[in-house]
Protein backbone atom coordinates (compact mmCIF):
# COMPACT_ATOMS: atom_id res chain seq x y z
CA UNK A 1 0.00 0.00 0.00
CA UNK A 2 1.80 3.38 -0.95
CA UNK A 3 1.07 5.93 1.23
CA UNK A 4 0.52 9.68 0.38
CA UNK A 5 0.29 13.23 2.16
CA UNK A 6 -2.47 15.32 1.70
CA UNK A 7 -2.50 19.63 2.15
CA UNK A 8 -5.22 20.03 4.64
CA UNK A 9 -5.13 23.65 4.71
CA UNK A 10 -2.05 26.49 4.37
CA UNK A 11 -2.17 30.04 5.86
CA UNK A 12 0.41 32.91 6.94
CA UNK A 13 0.93 32.64 10.65
CA UNK A 14 0.01 36.07 12.88
CA UNK A 15 3.38 35.74 14.26
CA UNK A 16 6.28 36.79 12.92
CA UNK A 17 9.04 34.64 14.33
CA UNK A 18 12.27 33.22 13.56
CA UNK A 19 11.81 29.44 14.42
CA UNK A 20 9.44 26.59 13.31
CA UNK A 21 5.70 26.24 14.99
CA UNK A 22 5.11 23.44 17.10
CA UNK A 23 1.70 21.72 16.88
CA UNK A 24 0.85 21.80 20.78
CA UNK A 25 -2.65 19.98 19.75
CA UNK A 26 -5.44 18.50 17.24
CA UNK A 27 -8.45 19.71 19.43
CA UNK A 28 -10.99 18.46 16.78
CA UNK A 29 -11.45 18.98 13.23
CA UNK A 30 -11.50 22.53 12.92
CA UNK A 31 -9.66 24.10 16.48
CA UNK A 32 -5.78 23.10 16.48
CA UNK A 33 -3.47 25.38 19.25
CA UNK A 34 0.05 26.08 18.17
CA UNK A 35 2.95 27.56 19.32
CA UNK A 36 4.98 29.83 17.49
CA UNK A 37 8.09 30.38 19.13
CA UNK A 38 11.31 32.69 18.63
CA UNK A 39 14.92 31.41 18.45
CA UNK A 40 16.80 31.87 22.19
CA UNK A 41 15.98 30.91 25.54
CA UNK A 42 13.77 33.89 27.27
CA UNK A 43 14.25 35.76 23.72
CA UNK A 44 10.62 37.41 23.33
CA UNK A 45 8.00 36.49 22.61
CA UNK A 46 7.03 32.83 22.27
CA UNK A 47 3.03 32.94 20.83
CA UNK A 48 0.75 30.39 21.79
CA UNK A 49 -2.40 30.71 19.90
CA UNK A 50 -5.95 29.00 18.84
CA UNK A 51 -6.46 28.45 14.96
CA UNK A 52 -9.95 27.58 13.88
CA UNK A 53 -9.84 25.94 10.42
CA UNK A 54 -12.11 27.19 8.09
CA UNK A 55 -12.72 23.75 6.25
CA UNK A 56 -15.35 24.87 3.36
CA UNK A 57 -12.93 28.41 2.49
CA UNK A 58 -9.71 26.77 2.73
CA UNK A 59 -8.83 29.51 5.82
CA UNK A 60 -7.42 29.45 8.88
CA UNK A 61 -7.99 32.41 11.86
CA UNK A 62 -5.29 32.69 14.73
CA UNK A 63 -6.31 34.17 18.23
CA UNK A 64 -3.22 34.69 20.99
CA UNK A 65 -3.83 32.68 23.84
CA UNK A 66 -0.60 33.36 25.55
CA UNK A 67 2.60 35.12 24.84
CA UNK A 68 5.28 35.01 27.41
CA UNK A 69 8.73 36.29 26.87
CA UNK A 70 9.31 32.67 26.24
CA UNK A 71 6.77 29.53 26.49
CA UNK A 72 7.07 26.41 24.73
CA UNK A 73 3.27 25.15 25.25
CA UNK A 74 4.48 22.45 22.97
CA UNK A 75 2.22 19.76 25.04
CA UNK A 76 -1.33 19.23 24.59
CA UNK A 77 -4.23 17.18 26.38
CA UNK A 78 -7.82 16.94 24.92
CA UNK A 79 -9.80 15.75 28.57
CA UNK A 80 -12.67 13.72 26.27
CA UNK A 81 -15.06 11.47 27.28
CA UNK A 82 -18.71 10.31 28.70
CA UNK A 83 -19.65 12.11 31.71
CA UNK A 84 -17.06 14.17 31.52
CA UNK A 85 -16.65 18.18 30.72
CA UNK A 86 -14.30 18.02 27.73
CA UNK A 87 -11.38 20.45 28.61
CA UNK A 88 -8.04 21.28 26.68
CA UNK A 89 -5.03 22.05 28.68
CA UNK A 90 -1.40 23.18 27.18
CA UNK A 91 1.85 22.51 28.94
CA UNK A 92 5.75 22.91 29.28
CA UNK A 93 7.56 25.91 30.88
CA UNK A 94 7.67 29.94 30.77
CA UNK A 95 9.73 32.87 31.23
CA UNK A 96 8.23 35.73 33.09
CA UNK A 97 4.16 35.50 32.01
CA UNK A 98 1.78 34.39 33.66
CA UNK A 99 4.29 32.81 36.87
CA UNK A 100 6.92 34.94 37.09
CA UNK A 101 10.57 33.63 36.38
CA UNK A 102 11.53 30.60 35.00
CA UNK A 103 8.48 28.19 35.78
CA UNK A 104 6.77 24.87 34.52
CA UNK A 105 2.96 25.85 33.29
CA UNK A 106 -0.41 24.22 32.73
CA UNK A 107 -2.39 26.35 30.94
CA UNK A 108 -6.20 26.20 30.13
CA UNK A 109 -6.23 27.82 26.39
CA UNK A 110 -9.95 28.71 26.72
CA UNK A 111 -9.69 30.56 29.82
CA UNK A 112 -6.67 31.79 30.50
CA UNK A 113 -6.87 33.01 33.93
CA UNK A 114 -7.28 29.03 34.99
CA UNK A 115 -3.36 27.81 34.81
CA UNK A 116 -1.04 26.57 37.19
CA UNK A 117 2.89 27.23 38.13
CA UNK A 118 5.39 25.20 39.63
CA UNK A 119 8.67 25.06 40.27
CA UNK A 120 11.75 27.10 39.69
CA UNK A 121 14.88 26.76 37.65
CA UNK A 122 13.45 24.42 35.19
CA UNK A 123 12.88 21.51 38.09
CA UNK A 124 9.53 21.04 37.30
CA UNK A 125 7.97 21.59 33.43
CA UNK A 126 4.89 20.02 32.24
CA UNK A 127 5.27 17.15 28.81
CA UNK A 128 3.56 13.63 28.67
CA UNK A 129 -0.02 14.77 29.53
CA UNK A 130 -1.96 12.37 30.43
CA UNK A 131 -5.71 11.87 31.96
CA UNK A 132 -6.61 9.30 34.88
CA UNK A 133 -10.02 8.96 34.50
CA UNK A 134 -10.00 6.66 37.32
CA UNK A 135 -8.61 9.04 39.81
CA UNK A 136 -10.12 12.12 37.66
CA UNK A 137 -6.42 13.62 38.13
CA UNK A 138 -3.88 14.94 35.20
CA UNK A 139 0.05 12.94 35.40
CA UNK A 140 2.47 15.50 34.09
CA UNK A 141 5.81 14.45 32.91
CA UNK A 142 9.07 16.43 32.41
CA UNK A 143 10.98 17.56 29.26
CA UNK A 144 14.42 18.87 29.24
CA UNK A 145 13.94 21.12 31.85
CA UNK A 146 12.42 19.11 34.67
CA UNK A 147 12.69 15.48 37.56
CA UNK A 148 9.29 15.53 38.76
CA UNK A 149 6.09 14.24 37.77
CA UNK A 150 3.09 16.38 38.52
CA UNK A 151 -0.36 15.20 39.67
CA UNK A 152 -3.08 17.84 39.16
CA UNK A 153 -6.92 18.31 39.69
CA UNK A 154 -8.29 18.76 36.37
CA UNK A 155 -11.03 20.61 37.44
CA UNK A 156 -9.08 23.55 39.63
CA UNK A 157 -5.78 22.98 38.21
CA UNK A 158 -4.63 22.41 42.01
CA UNK A 159 -1.44 20.42 42.36
CA UNK A 160 -2.19 17.76 44.09
CA UNK A 161 1.79 16.60 45.20
CA UNK A 162 4.30 15.07 42.60
CA UNK A 163 6.84 12.62 42.42
CA UNK A 164 10.49 12.53 41.64
CA UNK A 165 13.00 10.13 41.10
CA UNK A 166 15.72 9.59 43.21
CA UNK A 167 17.78 9.51 40.40
CA UNK A 168 17.18 12.03 39.24
CA UNK A 169 17.99 15.68 41.12
CA UNK A 170 18.19 18.57 38.75
CA UNK A 171 17.34 18.93 35.23
CA UNK A 172 16.33 16.22 33.11
CA UNK A 173 13.02 14.19 32.12
CA UNK A 174 11.02 11.86 34.44
CA UNK A 175 8.55 11.25 31.50
CA UNK A 176 5.39 8.54 31.65
CA UNK A 177 4.38 5.97 28.74
CA UNK A 178 0.76 4.88 28.77
CA UNK A 179 0.23 1.28 28.81
CA UNK A 180 -2.81 -1.07 27.75
CA UNK A 181 -2.94 -1.63 31.65
CA UNK A 182 -2.42 -0.37 35.19
CA UNK A 183 0.59 0.54 34.97
CA UNK A 184 3.09 3.11 33.21
CA UNK A 185 6.52 3.70 32.41
CA UNK A 186 8.79 5.98 33.66
CA UNK A 187 11.43 6.77 31.29
CA UNK A 188 14.76 9.21 33.60
CA UNK A 189 17.49 10.85 32.24
CA UNK A 190 19.65 13.44 33.28
CA UNK A 191 19.87 16.34 31.08
CA UNK A 192 23.35 16.87 28.95
CA UNK A 193 23.69 20.88 29.82
CA UNK A 194 23.67 19.87 33.73
CA UNK A 195 26.97 18.14 33.29
CA UNK A 196 25.79 15.14 35.86
CA UNK A 197 25.20 11.84 34.52
CA UNK A 198 25.34 10.41 32.20
CA UNK A 199 22.51 8.54 33.06
CA UNK A 200 19.09 6.97 31.50
CA UNK A 201 17.10 4.74 32.72
CA UNK A 202 13.43 3.13 32.62
CA UNK A 203 11.12 1.54 35.38
CA UNK A 204 7.60 0.83 35.46
CA UNK A 205 5.02 1.41 38.19
CA UNK A 206 1.37 1.33 39.59
CA UNK A 207 -0.65 4.54 38.46
CA UNK A 208 -2.58 4.28 41.55
CA UNK A 209 0.54 4.26 43.31
CA UNK A 210 1.56 7.74 42.49
CA UNK A 211 -2.04 8.97 43.03
CA UNK A 212 -2.02 7.64 46.35
CA UNK A 213 1.48 8.81 47.13
CA UNK A 214 1.54 11.87 45.45
CA UNK A 215 0.81 14.95 48.17
CA UNK A 216 3.72 13.42 50.43
CA UNK A 217 6.39 13.81 47.09
CA UNK A 218 8.18 11.08 47.46
CA UNK A 219 10.61 9.09 44.77
CA UNK A 220 8.73 6.99 42.43
CA UNK A 221 11.53 4.60 42.80
CA UNK A 222 10.50 4.21 46.14
CA UNK A 223 6.75 3.35 45.89
CA UNK A 224 5.79 -0.31 46.72
CA UNK A 225 4.72 -0.91 42.86
CA UNK A 226 8.02 0.26 41.20
CA UNK A 227 10.25 -2.12 39.62
CA UNK A 228 13.82 -0.60 38.05
CA UNK A 229 14.21 -2.42 34.61
CA UNK A 230 17.10 -0.67 32.84
CA UNK A 231 19.47 1.62 33.55
CA UNK A 232 22.65 2.98 31.99
CA UNK A 233 25.41 5.73 32.15
CA UNK A 234 26.58 5.61 28.36
CA UNK A 235 23.44 8.16 27.54
CA UNK A 236 22.61 11.20 28.77
CA UNK A 237 18.77 12.77 27.51
CA UNK A 238 19.19 14.49 23.90
CA UNK A 239 16.92 17.31 24.25
CA UNK A 240 13.18 18.27 24.72
CA UNK A 241 12.11 15.49 21.93
CA UNK A 242 11.38 13.64 24.28
CA UNK A 243 10.68 10.17 24.39
CA UNK A 244 7.78 7.97 23.15
CA UNK A 245 5.88 4.93 21.98
CA UNK A 246 4.62 3.09 19.09
CA UNK A 247 2.89 0.38 21.21
CA UNK A 248 5.76 -2.01 21.26
CA UNK A 249 8.82 -0.26 21.25
CA UNK A 250 9.96 2.91 23.36
CA UNK A 251 11.81 5.49 21.43
CA UNK A 252 13.86 7.95 23.50
CA UNK A 253 16.64 11.15 22.30
CA UNK A 254 19.71 10.17 23.84
CA UNK A 255 23.05 11.84 23.61
CA UNK A 256 26.38 9.92 24.39
CA UNK A 257 28.42 12.90 24.88
CA UNK A 258 29.56 14.08 21.49
CA UNK A 259 26.31 13.61 19.46
CA UNK A 260 22.39 13.08 20.14
CA UNK A 261 21.59 8.86 19.49
CA UNK A 262 17.91 7.90 18.26
CA UNK A 263 17.96 4.90 20.78
CA UNK A 264 15.03 2.25 20.81
CA UNK A 265 14.40 0.34 24.05
CA UNK A 266 12.14 -2.96 23.86
CA UNK A 267 10.43 -4.11 26.60
CA UNK A 268 10.31 -7.58 25.79
CA UNK A 269 14.18 -8.00 25.65
CA UNK A 270 15.03 -5.11 28.05
CA UNK A 271 16.99 -3.91 25.17
CA UNK A 272 18.61 -0.59 24.60
CA UNK A 273 19.84 -0.37 21.34
CA UNK A 274 21.77 2.57 19.79
CA UNK A 275 20.50 3.57 16.35
CA UNK A 276 22.99 5.91 15.67
CA UNK A 277 22.99 9.83 15.76
CA UNK A 278 20.09 12.03 14.76
CA UNK A 279 19.69 15.00 14.55
CA UNK A 280 16.95 17.66 15.14
CA UNK A 281 15.61 17.38 11.87
CA UNK A 282 15.18 13.92 11.57
CA UNK A 283 13.16 13.08 14.90
CA UNK A 284 11.17 9.99 14.59
CA UNK A 285 7.24 10.13 15.91
CA UNK A 286 5.28 7.11 16.79
CA UNK A 287 2.46 6.84 13.69
CA UNK A 288 0.68 3.53 14.19
CA UNK A 289 0.70 0.41 15.89
CA UNK A 290 4.56 -0.77 15.43
CA UNK A 291 5.52 2.19 12.57
CA UNK A 292 7.09 5.14 12.90
CA UNK A 293 7.17 8.51 11.12
CA UNK A 294 10.58 9.95 10.87
CA UNK A 295 10.91 13.33 9.57
CA UNK A 296 13.88 14.30 7.12
CA UNK A 297 13.75 18.72 7.18
CA UNK A 298 16.79 18.44 5.21
CA UNK A 299 15.94 16.30 2.56
CA UNK A 300 12.61 17.42 2.00
CA UNK A 301 11.37 13.74 2.85
CA UNK A 302 8.68 12.16 5.61
CA UNK A 303 10.25 8.09 5.81
CA UNK A 304 8.08 5.05 7.38
CA UNK A 305 9.91 3.20 9.39
CA UNK A 306 8.83 -0.61 10.87
CA UNK A 307 9.55 -1.05 14.28
CA UNK A 308 12.93 -1.30 14.17
CA UNK A 309 12.69 2.42 13.88
CA UNK A 310 15.82 1.68 10.55
CA UNK A 311 13.74 -0.92 8.32
CA UNK A 312 12.10 1.47 5.66
CA UNK A 313 8.94 1.28 4.82
CA UNK A 314 8.38 4.22 1.94
CA UNK A 315 9.55 7.66 1.61
CA UNK A 316 7.36 10.71 0.82
CA UNK A 317 9.19 13.43 -0.31
CA UNK A 318 7.26 16.96 -0.01
CA UNK A 319 9.04 20.34 -1.41
CA UNK A 320 6.92 22.33 0.78
CA UNK A 321 8.83 20.96 4.03
CA UNK A 322 11.21 23.87 5.47
CA UNK A 323 10.16 22.73 9.00
CA UNK A 324 7.80 20.21 10.35
CA UNK A 325 5.82 19.57 14.00
CA UNK A 326 4.34 15.85 13.92
CA UNK A 327 1.74 14.89 16.22
CA UNK A 328 0.64 10.87 15.02
CA UNK A 329 -0.36 11.52 11.21
CA UNK A 330 -1.01 15.64 11.15
CA UNK A 331 1.90 17.43 9.77
CA UNK A 332 2.72 21.15 10.13
CA UNK A 333 4.78 22.89 8.26
CA UNK A 334 6.29 26.06 8.72
CA UNK A 335 8.61 28.56 7.07
CA UNK A 336 10.16 31.13 9.13
CA UNK A 337 11.17 32.98 6.34
CA UNK A 338 7.97 33.51 5.02
CA UNK A 339 5.50 32.60 7.94
CA UNK A 340 3.91 30.29 6.29
CA UNK A 341 1.95 27.47 7.90
CA UNK A 342 0.76 24.39 6.09
CA UNK A 343 -1.82 21.83 7.75
CA UNK A 344 -1.18 17.94 6.32
CA UNK A 345 -1.50 14.92 6.98
CA UNK A 346 -1.14 11.21 5.78
CA UNK A 347 -3.45 9.25 3.38
CA UNK A 348 -4.14 6.31 2.44
CA UNK A 349 -6.40 7.16 -0.63
CA UNK A 350 -4.47 10.26 -1.80
CA UNK A 351 -7.23 12.85 -1.21
CA UNK A 352 -8.40 12.40 2.48
CA UNK A 353 -6.96 12.34 6.01
CA UNK A 354 -8.34 10.40 8.52
CA UNK A 355 -9.62 11.69 11.88
CA UNK A 356 -11.53 9.82 14.82
CA UNK A 357 -14.60 11.08 15.79
CA UNK A 358 -16.77 10.39 18.68
CA UNK A 359 -20.51 10.49 19.70
CA UNK A 360 -19.93 8.99 23.11
CA UNK A 361 -24.06 9.86 23.75
CA UNK A 362 -24.81 6.69 21.49
CA UNK A 363 -21.34 4.83 22.38
CA UNK A 364 -20.51 4.77 18.74
CA UNK A 365 -17.06 6.06 17.20
CA UNK A 366 -16.56 6.37 13.17
CA UNK A 367 -13.38 7.85 10.95
CA UNK A 368 -14.21 10.54 9.14
CA UNK A 369 -11.85 13.11 6.72
CA UNK A 370 -10.20 16.34 8.32
CA UNK A 371 -11.06 17.91 5.25
CA UNK A 372 -14.42 17.50 4.47
CA UNK A 373 -16.01 16.00 7.68
CA UNK A 374 -17.22 12.69 5.10
CA UNK A 375 -17.14 9.41 6.51
CA UNK A 376 -14.16 7.21 5.39
CA UNK A 377 -14.14 3.69 5.79
CA UNK A 378 -10.60 2.14 7.53
CA UNK A 379 -8.72 -0.44 9.06
CA UNK A 380 -8.03 0.66 12.26
CA UNK A 381 -6.39 -0.58 15.85
CA UNK A 382 -8.23 -0.67 18.91
CA UNK A 383 -6.23 -0.43 21.98
CA UNK A 384 -7.09 0.32 25.58
CA UNK A 385 -5.28 2.12 28.22
CA UNK A 386 -5.81 3.50 31.60
CA UNK A 387 -4.71 7.10 30.61
CA UNK A 388 -5.80 9.42 28.19
CA UNK A 389 -3.22 11.01 25.70
CA UNK A 390 -4.26 13.36 22.67
CA UNK A 391 -2.99 14.34 19.22
CA UNK A 392 0.06 16.62 20.26
CA UNK A 393 3.36 16.99 19.05
CA UNK A 394 5.54 16.84 22.64
CA UNK A 395 3.03 14.41 24.02
CA UNK A 396 2.17 11.53 21.77
CA UNK A 397 2.21 7.81 22.27
CA UNK A 398 0.21 4.74 21.59
CA UNK A 399 -0.09 3.10 24.58
CA UNK A 400 1.98 0.03 25.32
CA UNK A 401 0.72 -3.35 24.74
CA UNK A 402 1.75 -5.28 27.85
CA UNK A 403 -1.78 -7.44 27.95
CA UNK A 404 -2.91 -7.74 24.00
CA UNK A 405 -5.46 -5.41 24.46
CA UNK A 406 -5.33 -4.66 20.62
CA UNK A 407 -7.16 -5.93 18.10
CA UNK A 408 -8.16 -4.51 14.48
CA UNK A 409 -11.20 -3.65 12.87
CA UNK A 410 -12.47 -2.00 9.53
CA UNK A 411 -14.72 0.95 9.91
CA UNK A 412 -16.65 2.11 8.14
CA UNK A 413 -19.80 4.52 9.55
CA UNK A 414 -20.50 4.99 13.03
CA UNK A 415 -19.71 2.09 14.67
CA UNK A 416 -20.41 0.43 17.91
CA UNK A 417 -17.78 1.24 20.84
CA UNK A 418 -16.72 -2.12 22.53
CA UNK A 419 -17.04 -2.83 26.33
CA UNK A 420 -13.90 -2.10 27.76
CA UNK A 421 -11.74 -4.85 29.67
CA UNK A 422 -12.23 -3.55 33.33
CA UNK A 423 -13.61 -0.69 34.87
CA UNK A 424 -10.47 1.04 35.54
CA UNK A 425 -8.94 0.31 31.76
CA UNK A 426 -11.95 2.48 29.75
CA UNK A 427 -9.76 4.54 27.50
CA UNK A 428 -10.27 3.50 24.10
CA UNK A 429 -7.96 4.73 21.31
CA UNK A 430 -8.42 4.35 18.14
CA UNK A 431 -5.36 4.75 15.66
CA UNK A 432 -5.63 4.09 12.14
CA UNK A 433 -3.97 1.38 10.66
CA UNK A 434 -2.35 2.98 7.98
CA UNK A 435 -0.08 0.04 6.55
CA UNK A 436 -3.05 -2.62 6.69
CA UNK A 437 -0.49 -5.15 8.74
CA UNK A 438 -2.75 -7.06 11.35
CA UNK A 439 -2.50 -7.58 14.78
CA UNK B 1 -19.40 15.13 18.73
CA UNK B 2 -15.93 15.71 18.42
CA UNK B 3 -12.63 14.32 17.43
CA UNK B 4 -9.76 12.97 19.25
CA UNK B 5 -7.26 10.05 19.44
CA UNK B 6 -8.78 8.45 22.17
CA UNK B 7 -12.26 8.78 24.59
CA UNK B 8 -12.92 7.55 27.99
CA UNK B 9 -16.03 5.38 27.37
CA UNK B 10 -18.45 3.92 30.25
CA UNK B 11 -17.38 0.26 31.53
CA UNK B 12 -20.61 -2.24 31.85
CA UNK B 13 -20.35 -5.29 34.05
CA UNK B 14 -20.75 -8.25 32.02
CA UNK B 15 -23.49 -10.28 32.78
CA UNK B 16 -22.82 -13.66 34.77
CA UNK B 17 -23.58 -14.90 38.03
CA UNK B 18 -24.61 -12.48 40.76
CA UNK B 19 -24.55 -13.75 44.23
CA UNK B 20 -26.64 -12.48 46.76
CA UNK B 21 -26.80 -13.30 50.35
CA UNK B 22 -30.09 -14.25 51.68
CA UNK B 23 -30.29 -16.87 55.04
CA UNK B 24 -27.76 -16.47 57.83
CA UNK B 25 -27.31 -16.48 61.46
CA UNK B 26 -27.08 -12.52 62.91
CA UNK B 27 -25.51 -13.95 66.50
CA UNK B 28 -23.46 -16.97 67.05
CA UNK B 29 -23.36 -17.54 70.95
CA UNK B 30 -21.18 -20.13 72.75
CA UNK B 31 -18.08 -20.63 75.56
CA UNK B 32 -14.53 -19.83 74.32
CA UNK B 33 -13.13 -22.24 71.32
CA UNK B 34 -16.27 -23.98 70.92
CA UNK B 35 -16.88 -25.30 67.57
CA UNK B 36 -20.41 -23.94 66.07
CA UNK B 37 -21.82 -24.85 63.01
CA UNK B 38 -23.67 -22.02 61.15
CA UNK B 39 -25.96 -21.96 57.58
CA UNK B 40 -25.53 -19.64 55.16
CA UNK B 41 -28.10 -19.45 51.85
CA UNK B 42 -26.94 -17.64 49.01
CA UNK B 43 -29.50 -17.12 45.68
CA UNK B 44 -27.81 -16.42 42.34
CA UNK B 45 -29.30 -13.45 40.57
CA UNK B 46 -27.30 -13.90 37.23
CA UNK B 47 -28.28 -15.03 34.23
CA UNK B 48 -25.42 -17.72 34.11
CA UNK B 49 -24.29 -20.54 36.44
CA UNK B 50 -21.36 -20.07 38.69
CA UNK B 51 -19.42 -20.99 41.34
CA UNK B 52 -19.61 -18.97 44.90
CA UNK B 53 -17.39 -19.37 47.26
CA UNK B 54 -18.81 -18.55 50.91
CA UNK B 55 -15.47 -17.15 53.65
CA UNK B 56 -16.45 -16.05 56.97
CA UNK B 57 -13.87 -13.93 58.60
CA UNK B 58 -13.24 -13.01 62.22
CA UNK B 59 -12.93 -9.86 63.94
CA UNK B 60 -8.91 -9.78 62.68
CA UNK B 61 -10.27 -10.41 58.79
CA UNK B 62 -8.95 -13.66 58.86
CA UNK B 63 -10.56 -16.13 56.61
CA UNK B 64 -11.52 -19.16 59.46
CA UNK B 65 -14.23 -21.09 57.43
CA UNK B 66 -14.94 -21.35 53.45
CA UNK B 67 -16.79 -23.76 51.56
CA UNK B 68 -17.56 -23.20 47.18
CA UNK B 69 -20.72 -24.41 45.40
CA UNK B 70 -21.79 -24.15 41.92
CA UNK B 71 -25.18 -22.13 41.92
CA UNK B 72 -27.54 -22.57 39.03
CA UNK B 73 -28.55 -19.20 37.22
CA UNK B 74 -31.92 -18.38 39.17
CA UNK B 75 -30.98 -20.72 41.80
CA UNK B 76 -29.92 -21.00 45.41
CA UNK B 77 -28.18 -22.83 47.89
CA UNK B 78 -27.40 -23.68 51.65
CA UNK B 79 -23.60 -23.31 52.67
CA UNK B 80 -22.89 -25.36 56.08
CA UNK B 81 -19.48 -23.92 58.01
CA UNK B 82 -18.07 -25.07 61.28
CA UNK B 83 -16.62 -22.36 63.10
CA UNK B 84 -14.49 -22.21 66.17
CA UNK B 85 -15.17 -19.18 68.48
CA UNK B 86 -12.56 -16.62 69.93
CA UNK B 87 -10.72 -18.46 72.88
CA UNK B 88 -11.12 -14.93 74.72
CA UNK B 89 -14.81 -13.90 76.54
CA UNK B 90 -16.17 -10.82 74.64
CA UNK B 91 -18.70 -10.07 71.46
CA UNK B 92 -17.42 -9.96 67.94
CA UNK B 93 -18.20 -8.81 64.68
CA UNK B 94 -17.69 -11.60 62.42
CA UNK B 95 -18.25 -11.21 58.28
CA UNK B 96 -19.57 -13.58 55.71
CA UNK B 97 -18.14 -13.07 51.88
CA UNK B 98 -20.07 -14.36 48.97
CA UNK B 99 -17.06 -14.56 45.90
CA UNK B 100 -18.26 -14.38 42.92
CA UNK B 101 -15.45 -16.91 41.09
CA UNK B 102 -16.58 -16.39 37.64
CA UNK B 103 -16.18 -12.28 38.03
CA UNK B 104 -13.45 -12.34 40.43
CA UNK B 105 -15.76 -9.97 42.73
CA UNK B 106 -17.04 -10.05 46.17
CA UNK B 107 -21.05 -10.20 45.26
CA UNK B 108 -22.06 -9.06 48.74
CA UNK B 109 -21.49 -8.91 52.40
CA UNK B 110 -23.21 -9.88 55.52
CA UNK B 111 -22.30 -9.09 59.10
CA UNK B 112 -23.32 -11.28 62.58
CA UNK B 113 -22.13 -11.46 66.22
CA UNK B 114 -20.32 -13.58 67.61
CA UNK B 115 -20.93 -13.22 71.61
CA UNK B 116 -18.12 -15.67 73.36
CA UNK B 117 -19.74 -16.28 77.48
CA UNK B 118 -17.93 -18.06 80.18
CA UNK B 119 -19.30 -22.20 80.38
CA UNK B 120 -22.21 -22.39 83.05
CA UNK B 121 -21.39 -24.32 86.13
CA UNK B 122 -23.21 -27.46 87.08
CA UNK B 123 -26.70 -27.61 88.94
CA UNK B 124 -26.27 -29.34 92.62
CA UNK B 125 -25.58 -28.96 96.42
CA UNK B 126 -22.67 -27.34 96.42
CA UNK B 127 -20.21 -27.01 99.83
CA UNK B 128 -20.58 -23.48 100.03
CA UNK B 129 -22.24 -23.86 103.15
CA UNK B 130 -20.60 -25.95 105.40
CA UNK B 131 -17.61 -23.17 106.01
CA UNK B 132 -19.99 -20.69 107.55
CA UNK B 133 -21.50 -23.38 109.62
CA UNK B 134 -18.44 -24.65 111.12
CA UNK B 135 -17.29 -20.90 111.47
CA UNK B 136 -21.12 -20.86 113.27
CA UNK B 137 -20.82 -23.85 115.38
CA UNK B 138 -17.29 -23.01 116.66
CA UNK B 139 -18.35 -19.86 117.57
CA UNK B 140 -21.03 -21.24 119.70
CA UNK B 141 -18.55 -23.36 121.13
CA UNK B 142 -15.63 -21.12 121.37
CA UNK B 143 -18.20 -18.21 123.48
CA UNK B 144 -19.94 -21.23 125.56
CA UNK B 145 -16.59 -21.63 126.76
CA UNK B 146 -15.63 -18.46 127.83
CA UNK B 147 -19.54 -18.00 129.39
CA UNK B 148 -18.00 -20.80 132.13
CA UNK B 149 -15.18 -19.43 133.11
CA UNK B 150 -16.83 -15.90 133.94
CA UNK B 151 -19.58 -18.30 135.40
CA UNK B 152 -16.38 -19.30 137.79
CA UNK B 153 -15.06 -16.63 138.27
Amino acid sequence: MSLSVVEIVRWTRSHDTDKRSVLTLVASRDILYLNHPTMGEGTCCDYTVKAVIDHVNKTVSESDVLSPTDGSLGSGLKIFGKNITTKHLVGYGTIDEPCGGTKGLLLNPDNTSEYLCVDNNFTGNFVGLLYDPVSHKILGGTGSGGNRVHVVDPDTLNRIGYLTHSRISERGFVNLIPRDDEKVFIVYAYNKGTGLGPLLGIGIVDIQDIIDNASSNPNIDDLGSYQQLYETTDYNQGGVAGNWCNGSKIWIMGHDGTNPKSLLYDPVNNTLNDLGVVGWDKIIYPLTYQKWLQKDETNKKYIILDDDAQTVIQEISDTDIIYIGVAFHFLLLSDPSTDECILKGLSIDGSTVPIVQWDLENKKFRVIDMITGNPISMDVYIIWSRLQMSYSEKSQSIPYVANNRISTMTVNGWTDIPNPPTNNVRVLYVIPDFLGVGV
Amino acid sequence: MSESISAVVEYTAPTGPQFSITDYPSTVSGTPSETKTISVTVANNGDTDGDCTIRIKDHNNNIVAEDTKTISAGGSATFTLNITLPSDIGTYTWTIEAYNVTNDTVDDTKTFTVEVTAPTKKKGISPWWIIPLLLGLGYIAFSGYKEEEEYKE
